[in-house]
């Protein structure tokens, strides 16, 4: 997989051109430029990379015959006609200029209602706060995201009772099922066409290994997870004894 | 590449959010809408592929070709049973009986011949949790036709057939975590065990949501001298293996099939049971599916809804 990537990694050591592209892509080299945010750059930049997705879907199922012909350039046309900003779509094409190397293999018209539906079902806002965080949001927001899901992992362990208020989980479920639903490595995926878009921003793979960690730390302590508040207990010590130990549901 | 299959349209509702349409492309008569809940974890569509992908061209699956499909999603970690339920019990009758017109009208090019015509038939398919929501929802059409007075016309969801994969309506099989840990991803049922959500209390067995559904459900059909409550008595089929659920009907139901070689995750999968080795194979079904199959009792009421009153 490593290798894969590193094969698809633009020549010249290109860093952050994701982000460079959905700067322009935006505007952020015009007037409107001091109306923009860190927060809110980045979460443009998310619904770009997921609008760049299903545009190439669409191209996808034109070329399966799912499509009427010339419907990808129709809507090429139409994105072009509602573009916000003088010279926005041609940011934007450059950008979203790879549909067809990221085709997935093999793809039949059998197969392209399923893949569509799956990539449908997996663009959650989950997904997209993922998406944000990993790819394109300041170093200051990342590192408070991906603390905040450690602390809950590092409670977690001291205690596998644990439950959390609705706010408080639903501001690290981007790492949990968000993260879950967005396919890192199957390359016959659609989603997994939205990090190769980003991923040769510098700060991905950092970042990509950071939320692989604390997942695993999470994942490794499914086995000791109760609801009861005493076994969680006998279980909390018994773990710190002997980590290696897998107990009973 | 060549398409020579016929296949639906999807057409993505904006809301409520995550349920999507699948369109048939037919000339002829779209006779119904096949309504589908996904359970614990599951997807609005990934949890039925490869239903949407059924080649409708095939002369064998013209029972498909009659039909569109509306698929409910909705965030099992978050939302409670209660809440799906009243959503599809309220938000159905934008889609039936008459068509959604928004998904049929194309920037004012009708997707097919005739976009205006009623559907003839109702079938609300669930799997899992799915069959938990969908029994709720029912009961509270039920509940609410009798608090209206029981008008001419019933609630749209009494005229359903209910057909349910391996539904949780007796619950997990295993109590507590372990229970959502074999029902779905470890990362949903992490999610849900941090948060408690209702969806881990109310499907313990023995929970008192369980309990206080099967009771109405079971008053509701045995009080029921005129067939008005036939869209309550669920057509079941078990997977067999199913380490998930517990396989036990209500008294109500119709006699329930086992279809050997299918776990709890695939038996809502349009495989063809009766073919050899369909455990695992990946052939859409042939023929008339399971959830088309009629019912030995007939309704008391016409297919469009036309209700004599009780």
């Amino acid at each position: 997989m490593a290798q894969m990537l590193e094969a698809a990694r633009p020549p010249g050591g290109l860093s952050d051109v994701a982000v460079d592209l959905v700067r322009s892509a935006v505007g952020m080299e015009s007037a409107f430029e001091s109306s923009f945010t860190d927060v809110s750059i980045s979460r443009v930049a998310t619904q770009y990379l997921l609008m760049a997705t299903e545009v190439q879907l669409m191209h996808s199922g034109e070329l399966t015959g799912y499509y009427p012909e010339g419907v990808f350039t129709q809507a090429s046309s139409s994105i072009r006609e509602s573009a916000s900003w003088p010279g926005e779509f041609d940011s934007l094409a450059e950008f979203l200029g790879t549909f067809d190397e990221d085709l997935p293999l093999f793809l039949t018209p059998e197969m392209y209602l399923g893949i569509e539906a799956l990539w449908r079902d997996a663009v959650t806002p989950d997904l997209a706060r993922c998406i944000e965080l990993v790819m394109f949001a300041v170093q200051e927001v990342w590192e408070s995201s991906i603390a905040e899901v450690a602390h809950l992992s590092r409670r977690l362990e001291q205690n596998p009772s644990l439950s959390v208020s609705a706010e408080e989980i639903d501001r690290v479920t981007w790492a949990l099922t968000g993260a879950a639903d967005l396919s890192w490595d199957d390359p016959n995926s659609i989603g997994w066409s939205v990090v190769r878009r980003a991923f040769w921003s510098e700060m991905y793979e950092t970042r990509r290994v950071q939320l692989d960690e604390v997942r695993s730390h999470i994942i490794g302590l499914q086995d000791v997870l109760t609801a009861d508040e005493s076994a969680a207990a006998t279980r909390s010590l018994l773990r710190r004894l002997n980590p290696q130990r897998i107990y009973p549901a | 590449m060549p398409n020579n299959l016929v296949q639906y349209t999807r057409y993505d509702i904006d809301h409520p959010d995550r349920w999507a349409l699948y369109l048939s492309p037919s000339d002829e008569p779209i006779e119904r809408l096949v309504v589908f809940v996904h359970g614990f974890g599951g997807k609005a569509v990934g949890t039925w592929l490869d239903f949407p992908a059924i080649d409708l061209g095939q002369a064998e699956n013209r029972w498909w070709r009659e039909a569109d499909l509306l698929f409910v999603g909705y965030d099992s970690t978050r939302d409670s049973i209660t809440a799906v339920a009243n959503r599809i019990r309220t938000e159905l009758s934008h889609f039936y009986p008459k068509p959604y017109q928004p998904a049929l009208d194309v920037g004012g090019e009708p997707l097919r011949p005739d976009i205006t015509t009623g559907y003839r038939e109702l079938i609300l398919v669930g799997h899992s949790l799915g069959g938990v929501v969908l029994r709720r929802a029912l009961c509270d059409a039920a509940q609410t036709w009798f608090d209206d007075g029981c008008p001419t016309e019933g609630h749209i969801l009494l005229t359903a057939k209910t057909r349910l994969f391996s539904p949780a309506s007796a619950g997990f099989r295993a109590a507590g975590w372990l229970g959502f840990l074999r029902a779905t991803s470890a990362w949903t049922a992490i999610e849900a065990f941090l948060r408690r959500s209702s969806t881990y209390t109310d499907l313990q067995p023995g929970s008192p949501v369980l309990d206080e559904l099967r009771s109405q459900t079971l008053q509701l059909v045995t009080d029921d001298a005129g067939g008005y409550m036939r869209a309550l008595r669920a057509k079941i089929v078990w997977a067999n293996p199913d380490d998930v659920v517990i396989d036990l009907r209500y008294r109500t139901d119709y006699v329930d099939a086992s279809w050997d070689g299918f776990t709890h995750t695939s038996v809502c999968k349009p495989r063809d049971p009766s073919s050899p080795g369909h455990g695992n194979s990946s052939r859409p079904v042939k023929g008339e599916p399971w959830i088309s199959r009629q019912s030995s009792v007939t309704a008391p009421h016409s297919s469009r809804g036309e209700w004599h009153r009780c």
